[in-house]
């Protein structure tokens, strides 16, 4: 065996107990929403379910209106998305390319808004919304989520903006482009995969809020997809785990498939900005 | 093309001053070279031309235009940048007709423009590729190409050779050269590199600590230099420096002792006036001759220290007088470390300074 | 000579200054949007919570009257309080801590060279993507004691955690929270610090090498003290993340068995929404605040001092 191989094996070795831990409840997500009810509370209960039984995700979806809570949740989370985007894109460029006054003052001030986390200032939220009459509304939770999440998209932009030589623009400039122009033809298509990075990271993060959505949605028909599978548990006598699982299956998989493949520019982001 | 006019231009950082009134002149078609030591503001000054940096002070003009407030892109200057900038998403093609196709040319015109600039740099081959597949002197040609191929008022360039190996260095130093007399384009050249200088500028512009030291053709520089400053920044090796004091004989003719030896130089009758002043007397290598001789009074006598034979010309670094000496000679010496020598210095190639303010007193 | 040595005073100095600090004043429009957001919608609430908390305010929101501190006593005297602060105590020092601990050296071990490091990596952050609530949630399912899965691998490796009810003692519950949450913590751990890891330059490594450093020397003459910023960044972030972790809690025992554990965001959750006690919870969130603010002084004086030191 080469020595790399037996490196790697070490190496494997050493994250397995670690992986273990984590791949534990995704089997257990997948054996038990692919299982029919009964099978569950059998006295004898196994691993594999007897067959591939689909049923769960067709009684989510048909009987228990679980299609209006994803919908919900795409709803926030694109638009959450959407704005933060929009006020972090100008903020971050002006912060890595712009004299700014005030620059330090507004990085901490940017810090300090992530030192405030929603649920101690629940109460808070929940009267602003109220005072402007925007409880059960699902454009409440897009604003709540942007202004929270905007942080860390101002943070990541920034770095992957500080990346792109400033000569660049400088040269489009000489070029005799105008701002816009050489903003729209040299930057923007430069920093396109780091915008697309950002706001796959917001994403998910506004996909799999529970607090605000919890307090601020009051209306059944408009939870998001965690709140919604949450509610799942406690609306029955007998919990309906396969259901449940089926739900977190399905809510899960996708966000999970989009992280994994921003996973590596994640930890570069992070490292660009996050100590600075 | 175009004229450049910078009157008394100042920039600032703050409290920090960089630029302290630049003052100068650069006329149609001039090829003219900013030179200094790092830090001295050259980039800045340039990049104040361009319009990437505010002016704190002063004007610049085009043409007769003030366009201080003008911003970079109605400036019409084209500018090659140290690190080339090259747009890296776009082709070498792309690149090139940037500009062409922003002030919204159509496409065979472009393909056209663009053709004529890449056969004078010889980059018909490249055309299709993306700036990272090129060597360094290939992105090099490219960044001028972009420059070229849309005829502007003027070229700027901040240290365009300086990420290039020294063979490709001279070689491209030649490629501009030529191209300046094929165009004829006013342009700004910023370098650190004497020689680049030297070859490259029709004038060349010495600054210092954000000051001009002098302005002028390379071979007035060389001859007359006017500071102390100039003279040991233009030229190499460097030249030497002796300082003393002017003294008068019994006829009256002002010379100077140097060192421990106490020899006698004799200086230029015009220094009479300077009798029991301190000055620099400022020598070049080549203008010094050594002979292997055994030390005698009343000569300049060196030990050698070092000796580098380039192959043309042999370098002696000597120390004489109290100090160190270079002698560089196109003769074959046979000399070797710890030899003395004699050495005489040509009357009529001394530069004379006054020690304290350094300005040239002959 | 062309080089004119004009003397003439440039009346353009003032004129050139001018628009310049107004543009730069100008620039202030590009973070105006973030700050108009943010301002609104964590900036009043911040406003609301800091009146209720020294007002009556009744269980629809209505405005009473003026209370002062009694909020804040009526709290202090509250023993489901202080045990929950305890409890908010040992949650986030074991999370935090459990999270450093497991992350520094899985970091280590993910920035090495080997064979499918990036599916390991890959399923080490998997749990970054999955909602809190949900992560609960399915823990809650896998510990369950009649049929979760825990015990059913438990008693085929031939332990003896047939039907054992883990969520029905405080004590078991709280430690199976502790680790869900080591757990949902590790991946943005591990990622700050395989972001530290990857900034440290390779030739550092060489030259130790060449020095005569041993692997281990040099990871721990050379990773580790590089790392530190990383670390306190990880462990600053992890604190403020952990202390006001919710859906975990609140999922998996809703605080219970009787209190045994609450922390204080349950604690402050319950007495708005459960007990309509608006002005109670909001004197809670200002006293989690001002918790958090004495952490963060106290890093900073500690970093600030230790700096200062070395
Ligand atoms: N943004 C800035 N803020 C403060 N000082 C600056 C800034 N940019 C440049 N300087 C200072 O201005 C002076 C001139 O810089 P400049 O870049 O023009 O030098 P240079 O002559 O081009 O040097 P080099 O040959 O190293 O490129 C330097 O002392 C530099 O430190
Ligand atoms: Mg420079």
């Amino acid at each position: 065996m080469s020595s790399k191989a037996k490196f790697s094996l070490l190496c494997w070795g050493a994250l397995m107990p670690l992986m273990v831990v984590i791949l534990f409840p995704y089997a257990t997500m997948l054996s038990t929403a692919l299982k029919r009810k009964d099978e569950i509370f059998q006295f004898e209960i196994s691993w594999l379910p007897d067959g591939l039984y689909l049923g769960n995700f067709v009684e989510l979806f048909v009987n228990r209106g679980f299609g209006q809570a994803i919908f919900n949740s795409i709803y926030i989370s694109v638009g959450a998305t959407l704005v933060s985007l929009l006020v972090a894109l100008p903020a971050a460029y002006a912060l890595s390319r712009l004299k700014l006054p005030g620059k330090s003052t507004f990085r901490t001030y940017l810090l300090i808004t992530q030192m405030i986390s929603p649920i101690v200032l629940i109460v808070g939220l929940f009267r602003l919304f109220a005072y402007l009459g925007m409880i059960n509304d699902l454009n409440a939770l897009v604003f709540a989520h942007s202004a929270f999440y905007m942080a860390f998209a101002v943070w990541m932009l920034q770095s992957y903006f500080d990346t792109i030589p400033k000569d660049l623009e400088e040269a489009a400039w000489m070029d005799g482009a105008s701002r816009f122009a050489s903003f729209r033809r040299v930057f923007l298509p430069l920093c396109l995969p780091g915008i697309a990075v950002t706001s796959l990271f917001t994403f998910v993060n506004s996909w799999n809020e529970y607090a605000m959505a919890l307090t601020i949605l009051r209306d059944g028909s408009l939870q998001t997809a965690p709140v919604r599978i949450a509610f799942l548990t406690g609306t029955l006598y007998e919990t309906e785990w396969n259901i449940i699982m089926a739900a977190t299956l399905i809510a899960t998989l996708p966000v999970a498939i989009v992280f994994a493949s921003i996973q590596s520019y994640l930890i570069r982001g992070l490292s660009l900005g996050g100590v600075k | 093309m175009s004229s450049i006019e910078i009157r008394n231009v100042t920039k600032s950082y703050g409290a920090l001053q960089v630029l302290h009134g630049i003052d100068l002149n650069i006329v149609d078609e001039e090829f003219v070279v900013l030179v200094g030591p790092s830090g001295c503001g050259k980039s800045t000054l340039l990049r104040m031309i361009a319009g990437l940096e505010e002016i704190s002070g002063g004007d610049v003009l085009i043409d007769g235009d003030r366009i201080n407030d003008v911003s970079p892109q109605k400036r019409d200057l084209a500018m090659v940048f140290q690190s080339y900038a090259l747009y890296p998403h776009m082709t070498v093609a792309e690149n090139m007709g940037f500009s062409l196709s922003l002030s919204g040319a159509k496409k065979p015109q472009i393909q056209k423009e663009v053709g004529e600039a890449a056969k004078i740099l010889h980059l018909e081959d490249y055309l299709e590729r993306l700036p990272k597949n090129l060597s360094g002197g290939q992105r090099q040609r490219v960044a001028m190409g972009r420059a070229i191929v849309r005829d502007p008022k003027a070229f700027l360039f901040d240290e365009p050779l300086s990420n290039l190996d020294a063979k490709l260095r001279t070689h491209m130093r030649a490629e501009i050269r030529q191209l300046h007399q094929t165009l004829n384009a006013t342009s700004v050249y910023v370098t650190h590199d004497q020689i680049e200088a030297m070859t490259l500028a029709d004038r060349i512009v010495v600054m210092n600590a954000g000051r001009i030291e002098q302005v002028g053709s390379p071979i007035e520089l060389f001859d007359t230099p006017m500071t102390k400053f100039v003279a040991g920044f233009i030229g190499a090796p460097t030249m030497n420096f002796f300082d003393g004091c002017v003294q008068a004989d019994v006829d009256a003719n002002p010379y100077i002792t140097l060192g421990a030896d106490n020899s006698h130089v004799p200086l230029p009758e015009g220094m009479k006036n300077h009798v029991g002043q301190q000055v620099s007397i400022g020598i070049r290598p080549q203008h010094i001759l050594a002979e292997p001789a055994a030390p005698e009074s009343g000569m300049i006598t060196g030990s050698v220290s070092l000796v580098e034979q380039t192959g043309c010309e042999t370098n002696l670094l000597l120390s004489a007088a109290g100090q160190q000496v270079t002698v560089q000679t196109k003769e074959r010496m046979n000399v070797a470390t710890g030899d003395w020598v004699n050495l005489s210095l040509k009357a009529d190639c001394l530069h004379i300074f006054d020690q304290g303010t350094g300005r040239r007193l002959n | 000579m062309q080089a004119t040595q004009t003397n003439d005073l440039a009346p353009s100095g003032r004129r050139a200054r001018k628009p310049r600090e107004s543009r730069n004043l100008s620039n202030l429009v590009f973070i105006l949007p973030s700050i108009a957001l943010s301002l609104t919608i964590i900036g009043y609430p911040i406003f609301e919570v800091l009146r209720m908390a020294v007002m009556d305010v009744n269980r629809f929101g209505k405005i009473r009257g003026f209370e002062g501190f009694g909020n804040f006593i009526k709290i202090f005297s509250d023993p489901v309080f202080i045990q929950s602060s305890w409890q908010t105590l040992i949650w986030t020092v074991s999370v935090v801590g459990g999270t450093v601990l497991v992350a520094v050296p899985v970091a280590i071990v993910l920035n090495e060279d080997f064979h499918g490091r990036s599916i390991a990596r890959t399923i080490i952050l998997l749990p970054w993507a999955v909602s809190l609530a949900m992560t609960a949630l399915v823990w809650r399912f896998v510990v369950n004691g009649d049929f979760g899965t825990l015990n059913l691998a438990l008693t085929q490796l031939g332990l003896p955690f047939n039907n054992h009810p883990w969520l029905a003692d405080a004590q078991s519950a709280f430690a199976i929270e502790i680790l869900v949450g080591i757990l949902v913590s590790v991946p943005f751990t591990v990622t700050i610090i395989l972001g530290g890891l990857t900034s440290i330059p390779v030739t550092l490594y060489e030259a130790a090498a060449m020095d005569g450093a041993t692997r281990w020397q040099s990871l721990r003459r050379i990773t580790l003290p590089m790392l530190s910023p990383f670390l306190q960044i990880a462990i600053v972030l992890n604190v403020i993340y952990v202390f006001n972790s919710f859906p975990i809690i609140w999922i998996m025992t809703n605080g219970g068995p009787a209190n045994g554990t609450d922390i204080l965001i349950t604690y402050v959750y319950k007495q708005a929404f459960a007990f309509g006690k608006l002005d109670v919870a909001a004197a809670g969130s200002v006293v989690m605040f001002l918790m958090l603010l004495c952490f963060s002084v106290l890093y900073l004086f500690m970093t600030r001092n230790r700096s200062t030191d070395g």
